[in-house]
């Protein structure tokens, strides 16, 4: 894979739901917005195959990509986004109720056996989606106006299939105004 | 060859004589005769569901080469332990095990882990993590976020709901029920006018809902924890000549929910696959007699939403 294509998110260490610090692990690998895009358009399956991952058995795959854009149109659950090196192609980031755990697998970060419990994981996604909802989107929704320039990062369930609309709907973890 | 059939609280026994030719890690099963019976203990074989699982398990293993017995513990966790002691003392060389209470059953599996004898979760979690040798368990949580995002674009953001939760002491209930949570809670117009255990039974959900109707009969939907309280719900509804009013949803992906579902009976299931967790976790058991040792300790299984749009692609307990 292509230098570009990919790169790494800062690394920061991780806590342990006892407390314990279980220090650095290696960064997750995200994609950026363009690779997948182009990706996506020319072959869902391979472009699934080559930049999502997977957890479990036949369980959901998650794109967890970075890109830049500018914003084309707000609405009531979602900002669409036009991202830099397409051609105009738009994505969705998404800003209404959260759930599941799009976010928690999404990133890769988190492994299911590093935790006592099904249910203490569980409860981590609930945890997740509350920090992005309460600290991810407020500023999102609030300087996010047509025209608008922005850097993102965020997860998506692969889509079954690519419809009229934006190519994929990040639940965003990060998102900064330029 | 010693068939199993003596021990107590056999159901049903598979004693075969080993095809080394049939094992998928590419070698025969161990000879040592210890090593070649596998134990199969299910919670409960009164849910064709559990049947299903502990069928699968069962018929995998033999394919593998294994002699297999299956111990159904009928919901108890006495008749679970006593079983443990059996098989123990008996030689079994790994148990599949589907258990009856996530905590309680742990100290069974420790004692089998003591004697020697791995243990294979299916299906129902144990709450440790240094216990057992591998766990592959649905992705409930998940399954239930689906169906409760299906549940309010069905119900709608106002209206009055009853839940039935499964047995207590099984972790399933409590992950499909936060899931389920996860999303309706955020839609205050939803009220739950009632959330009792109907212990994933049937008849258990029949008499729970009729008496749940007599105070509270002007819900709009029941949300069940399984399929089985699901049609014991939908029973009880129809006897109450609510039927047509009120929607069920289920979990479990069981035949008869399915065909419910396609019917317009049920609102929605969620398919879980018992065939590919009952299958995967024979497979490891071969895999750690031949030497295998590094396994994930959980392996999530994926889940499905079966409703009435998809619902031909579903069936037999899993996709057709």
């Amino acid at each position: 894979m292509a230098a570009d294509e990919v790169g790494r998110v800062s690394d920061p260490p991780i806590v342990h739901p006892t407390g314990e610090k279980a220090g650095r692990r290696p960064a997750p690998l995200f994609a950026a917005a363009p690779i997948v895009i182009s990706a996506l358009l020319r072959d869902p399956g391979a472009a699934a195959k080559q930049h999502a991952h997977h957890v479990g058995i036949g369980g959901t795959a998650y794109y967890f990509v970075r890109g830049a854009g500018r914003v084309v149109s707000t609405g009531k659950n979602e900002i669409v986004v036009a991202v830099d090196g397409t051609d105009g192609v738009q994505i969705a980031l998404r800003t209404g109720p959260l759930f599941g755990n799009t976010v928690r697998d999404g990133t890769g970060l988190l492994n299911v056996n590093e935790f006592p419990g099904l249910a203490e994981f569980n409860a981590l996604s609930a945890a997740i989606n509350r920090l992005v909802e309460t600290r991810v989107l407020p500023p999102l929704r609030e300087h996010a106006v047509v025209g608008a320039a922005l850097e993102f990062a965020g997860c998506t369930e692969v889509p079954d299939a690519i419809g009229a609309g934006p190519v994929l709907s990040l639940v965003p973890v990060s998102a900064e105004f330029r | 060859m010693a068939c199993a059939s003596l021990v107590a609280g056999l159901i049903l026994g598979g004693c075969k004589r080993a095809d080394p030719s049939a094992s998928a890690a590419g070698g025969p099963p161990p000879k040592d005769s210890k090593a070649r019976r596998v134990a199969v203990v299910v919670s409960t074989l009164n849910n064709p569901w559990f049947v299903v699982l502990a069928e699968t398990a069962r018929d995998r293993a033999k394919e593998l080469g294994y002699e297999v017995t299956i111990f159904d513990s009928q919901n108890d966790p006495a008749k679970e332990s006593a079983h443990f002691d059996n098989l123990v003392s008996s030689g079994y060389g790994a148990v599949l095990f589907n258990c009856t209470d996530a905590s309680g059953s742990i100290a069974n599996v420790r004692r089998a882990k003591a004697a020697g004898i791995p243990v294979f979760c299916m299906d129902r979690e144990i709450t440790a993590n240094d216990a057992a040798v591998s766990q592959i368990l649905s992705d409930n949580y998940t399954g239930c976020v689906a169906l409760g995002q299906y549940f309010v674009a069905q119900v709608g953001e106002t209206g009055r709901y009853i839940e039935l939760l499964g047995l207590v002491a099984d972790t399933n209930t409590w992950n499909r029920s936060k899931g389920f949570h996860s999303v309706v809670d955020r839609y205050p117009g939803l009220k739950m006018v009632a959330q009792q255990s109907a212990e994933f039974d049937r008849s258990k959900a029949l008499e729970v809902l009729e008496a749940l109707l007599q105070s509270h009969p002007d819900i709009n939907a029941v949300f069940c924890g399984n399929d089985a309280m699901a049609m014991g719900a939908y029973q009880a509804l129809l006897a109450a000549q609510k039927a047509d009013k009120v929607k069920v949803f289920g979990f479990d992906g069981a035949d008869d929910a399915v065909k419910a579902v396609a019917e317009g009976k049920i609102a929605a299931t969620v398919m879980q696959f018992p065939k590919l967790m009952a299958r995967t976790a024979a497979e490891n058991a071969d895999k750690y007699f031949k030497g295998e040792r590094n396994f994930p300790h959980r392996t999530p299984v994926a889940v499905e939403l079966v409703t009435r749009d998809n619902v031909a692609k579903y069936g037999n307990y899993g996709r057709r």
